[in-house]
């Protein structure tokens, strides 16, 4: 290719143009040593795509998370509102083993609504279980996507869960970095 | 002397008067004790699911009717009763019964719900104000009846009808109010009607007598035995109220036989023979019901309907003659055929794989005395409607299996005689739940439970396990390995020269390509690296069940496992790292619905979501490049491995998608060949069930939050070299073209193919380093 330019010294300043151009071009764009990785179209897993574990499938499309949510996503929406309140009456009234079973449902019908399983770990730890507690939390965690304030609830409940097996210390840097994430 | 003899025989009076006393007292002491005590054997009954409906579910109005007929509800022209409902036009309205779900009750109510293009629109309640769901009585789908056969449905005396009550009277015992448990009237009538031979034979047995022979003693028919019978009676007559021996004698009495099974009781018998509550029946079922006990196989309405028909008519006349019916109840009655229902699966047990686990599930907390007989309620994840879907997916690709030549031919050359069997297990991804549970081709067998029992060689199966513990040492998606030619020493044996499926070496290929395709040699070649030790502690690790092979064979899956058990391992990567216990009872509840245990969700976090996600990437990649592209799934976001054993002795499938994990295991009993890969076999079984119950796509599964914070980064490569595309690249969004999460620092070269600034870049740098190309 060097041959194509060294016999034409004529050309070397339109050479000299072009390169200049493209080289603008060159940094500005990417080559595979610039680490700008490609925006990821991420779903908000919190409310799309999720179904009824009897196997009836919502086949929504919606994997970019931008489409309107369907009517079945919002009717689970208020099922799960409404087995949420159920739940809080429960607890309200001291039947943590009661409020459990009405988050389980609502976990069955909406299996990876994040702040479902927070729900369930803190009422686990409310039921002294603190080991159950933490992982119910972990899971939480890994579904919340970029939910930050359920992340958040869920990282607090697992700092009340060391706490409550005597791991003070790390129960102390938990709280330290998140009690101020915002969500 | 006379006065010796009069001596002599009043203590013989004596004597014999303190036995016969003594022998009462006994009797008295048999009778109270089990009789106070209502000891009667109740075995638990065992509950699926209950249907969740909510607007915007997929489920027809026809879906939707099936439904409540699979929990024993009836079509009517009016909604009148529980247990009834009404179809109209893209409608139902459904007069819900009182039911005992596993944390609540729910009274009686009634719905109305709508339908629109196979979904459901809207749910009314009574006032026609909108509810956000309703939850279905959940079906029954099995007993624990005890080894020596009796089953039962216990009714206090509330849930009896008194049409049954007085049927009862006027049949069998007409002076039941009024005698002391014999009735020398009964025995004179029965006597002198028998001997005309035209009318309603009658025993000359009470109802008191009839119970006493049912509960106590066998049928041998010797003086000695009626005697007894008598005093016994006489003796319950004295001791309880009329209504307690009337409600026990419903209770009580055999109403028919399913194999080992007996039947005992109305309520079961209602159960059994209409698949409805006794508190449902029409005069015509329960006179139908007097008529069977008068001896349960002679008057076996599936077996004798005329007959059984031809008594029915004559008790509904007796019932009308002495005013318990009138002429419209009696000429509606009359007219109704039998309507006996002959249920699909009669035995006690509808779903014997799933029931196995559900037993196993309970020993550590229950024994099996008190799950035969203190009427429990067990309620259990099983999912119907999955369990059916399932059961056809296997029975129909089987059929079909059957005459594939490589089946074949191992019959036909006399190496088995045996047909395939098969085995599947779906449970809930999230949760652990088990959904549906198949034991064998042959769903309602009792036979052996494959799913459970049958421990077969995982094959290729166990190689996510090998790869995620490279990705936990540093490995990536891209990382090249080498498939070459690999001689493992053993000690005390040869060298072990593991082979490719295709017998070939692909020489350096890249991680995921590794995966998706199985390749072993690959595959071994990594593992020996990693050391066997540690991959044999992370399988325990990620199945929670340890090892005994400690050898080289392990990385290609010389282990056995049962189809649950490689559902738990892969319940872990599905899941998003979590180990999840399957399981399959929610509650169990006493007979007074109090709760005696719960059973909650048990998950640990095992692989960092980064490592969960890489590896259902590269089973993504199965799917859509690897040993599993044949699948009908392919482009639509599922996961999977195949696999399949030496000799294709097992052929194996484990898939997931957002919401569903199914194992399905294909063999043979006598372990000789199936015949088929995992691709070829279980593959297309999990294919057909996944088209039955639907599947919903994966989707990403690490969050942009996460990837910011991981330092990794989204990238394209080559499946085949592992080299990145970048730029415009001809592979782009080709089936070659696969996603992965790269660490920030990983070093990669472009894939030649490719044209990009960067490329240009770098040709610039070669114009301006000086050195011409030659």
């Amino acid at each position: 290719m060097n041959s194509f330019l060294s016999p034409l010294p004529l050309l070397r300043p339109l050479t000299l143009f072009l390169l200049a151009t493209s080289l603008a071009g060159c940094l500005g764009g990417g080559g595979n040593n610039n680490a700008s990785p490609p925006p990821v179209a991420v779903e908000d897993r919190s409310t799309v795509g999720s179904n009824n574990t009897n196997g009836e499938s919502t086949n929504n499309n919606s994997n970019t998370g931008t489409a309107q949510p369907s009517q079945a996503e919002v009717s689970k929406s208020n099922v799960t509102l409404a087995l949420l309140e159920k739940s809080e009456v429960a607890r309200s009234q001291g039947n943590l083993k009661e409020a459990v079973t009405h988050v389980e449902r609502a976990i069955r019908i909406n299996p990876r609504r994040a702040d479902l399983w927070v729900q369930l770990a803190q009422l686990q730890l409310a039921l002294d279980e603190p080991t159950i507690a933490e992982g119910y939390a972990r899971k939480a965690i890994s579904l919340a996507g970029s939910r930050v304030d359920w992340k958040r609830d869920a990282w607090l409940v697992i700092a009340d869960a060391k706490q409550a097996q005597g791991m003070t210390g790390e129960a102390d840097a938990i709280r330290q970095r998140w009690r101020t994430a915002q969500g | 002397m006379l006065r010796v003899a009069l001596k002599s025989i009043a203590w013989l009076a004596l004597a014999t008067a303190l036995l016969l006393a003594g022998y009462l007292w006994k009797l008295d002491r048999t009778i109270t004790e089990t009789f106070e005590g209502r000891r009667w054997s109740v075995p638990a009954v065992v509950y699926a699911q209950p249907l969740e409906i909510y607007p915007g579910l997929e489920l027809s109005q026809a879906d939707f009717i099936s439904e409540l007929n699979r929990v024993g509800y009836e079509a009517a022209s009016a909604v009148r009763h529980p247990g009834q409902f009404k179809i109209g036009q893209q409608q139902v309205q459904v007069h819900l019964r009182s039911v005992q779900f596993v944390e609540s009750k729910r009274a009686t109510t009634t719905v109305t719900v709508t339908f629109s293009q196979k979904q459901v629109r809207t749910i009314r309640n009574l006032q026609g104000n909108e509810e956000p769901f309703l939850r279905l009585d959940p079906a029954v789908i099995g007993s624990f009846f005890p080894s020596h056969g009796e089953d039962r449905v216990i009714l206090t005396p509330e849930q009896v009808p008194a049409l049954l009550r007085n049927a009862l009277k006027a049949v069998e015992d007409r002076s039941f109010d009024t005698h002391h448990g014999f009735d020398l009237r009964g025995i004179a009538r029965a006597f002198w009607v028998n001997l005309q031979q035209r009318k309603l034979s009658q025993g000359g047995s009470t109802l008191t007598q009839q119970l006493v022979k049912s509960y106590f003693l066998d049928s041998r028919r010797t003086l000695q035995r009626k005697l007894r019978e008598l005093a016994m009676a006489v003796i319950l007559e004295v001791r309880f109220e009329k209504t307690d021996l009337l409600n026990a004698y419903i209770n009580e009495i055999n109403i028919g036989q399913a194999g080992v099974r007996a039947i005992h009781g109305f309520g079961l018998g209602s159960q059994f023979y209409f698949n409805r509550p006794l508190s449902e029946l029409e005069p015509a079922g329960i006179a139908t019901l007097v008529t069977i006990i008068r001896g349960p196989s002679y008057y076996n309405p599936f077996r004798h309907p005329e007959r059984v028909r031809e008594r029915r008519d004559r008790v509904l006349e007796i019932l009308h003659q002495q005013q318990h019916i009138d002429d419209v109840q009696l000429a509606k009655a009359l007219n109704s055929p039998l309507d006996v229902v002959r249920g699909a699966r009669k035995g006690g047990t509808y779903y014997p794989a799933f029931m196995d686990l559900v037993r196993r599930d309970l020993a550590s907390q229950y024994v099996e005395q008190d799950l035969a007989s203190q009427g429990l309620k067990v309620f259990t994840t099983l999912a119907p409607r999955l369990q059916d879907a399932i059961e056809a997916g296997i029975s129909d690709t089987l059929e079909h299996l059957d005459k594939h030549p490589k089946v074949l031919v191992q019959q036909e050359s006399g190496v088995t005689e045996q047909l395939l069997q098969a085995a599947a297990v779906v449970t809930d991804v999230q949760t652990g739940e088990v959904l549906a549970l198949a034991g064998g081709r042959d769903a309602g067998s009792d036979g052996f439970n494959r799913a459970l029992k049958a421990s077969r060689p995982m094959g290729s199966l166990i190689k996510p396990v090998v790869f995620a513990l490279a990705l936990e040492d540093g490995a990536h998606l891209a990382t090249h390995l080498q498939d070459q030619a690999v001689e493992v020493s053993l000690p005390k044996q040869a060298a072990w020269t593991p082979q490719n499926f295709d017998k070939t070496e692909h020489g350096q290929v890249p991680l995921i390509r590794a995966l998706a395709d199985s390749l072993n040699l690959a595959t071994v070649n990594l593992g020996m690296q990693l050391g066997v030790g540690r991959i044999a502690e992370r399988l325990a690790e990620l199945s929670g069940k340890p090892t005994k092979n400690s050898y080289p064979s392990l990385l290609l899956g010389a282990e056995p496992r049962t189809p649950l058990e490689v559902s738990e391992l892969y319940a872990t990567f599905a899941s998003g790292g979590f180990a999840t216990k399957p399981k399959t009872v929610i509650g169990v509840l006493n007979e007074q619905g109090q709760e005696l245990s719960h059973h909650q969700f048990q998950l640990e976090q095992r692989l960092t979501p980064t490592t969960a996600a890489q590896i259902t990437r590269a089973m993504q990649a199965v799917m859509q490049q690897g040993t599993g592209k044949s699948s009908r799934h392919a482009g639509t976001q599922t996961a999977g491995k195949t696999g399949t054993s030496d000799d294709y002795r097992d052929s194996w499938f484990a898939g997931f998608d957002a919401s569903h994990l199914t194992v399905v295991w294909l063999g043979r009993d006598d372990n000789t060949p199936a015949g088929l890969t995992g691709a070829g076999g279980a593959l297309k079984v999990w294919d057909q069930i996944m088209a039955d119950i639907g599947s919903s796509p994966l989707g990403q599964n690490v969050g942009a939050g996460d990837i910011a914070s991981l330092a990794v980064s989204e990238r394209h490569i080559d499946y085949s070299t592992g080299l990145l595309l970048e730029g415009n690249c001809p592979l782009s969004k080709t089936r070659a073209d696969v996603s992965v999460l790269l660490p920030l620092d990983a070093q990669l070269l472009v894939h030649p193919g490719c044209t990009s600034k960067g490329g240009f870049g770098k040709r610039l740098q070669r114009w301006f380093g000086a050195t011409p190309e030659s």
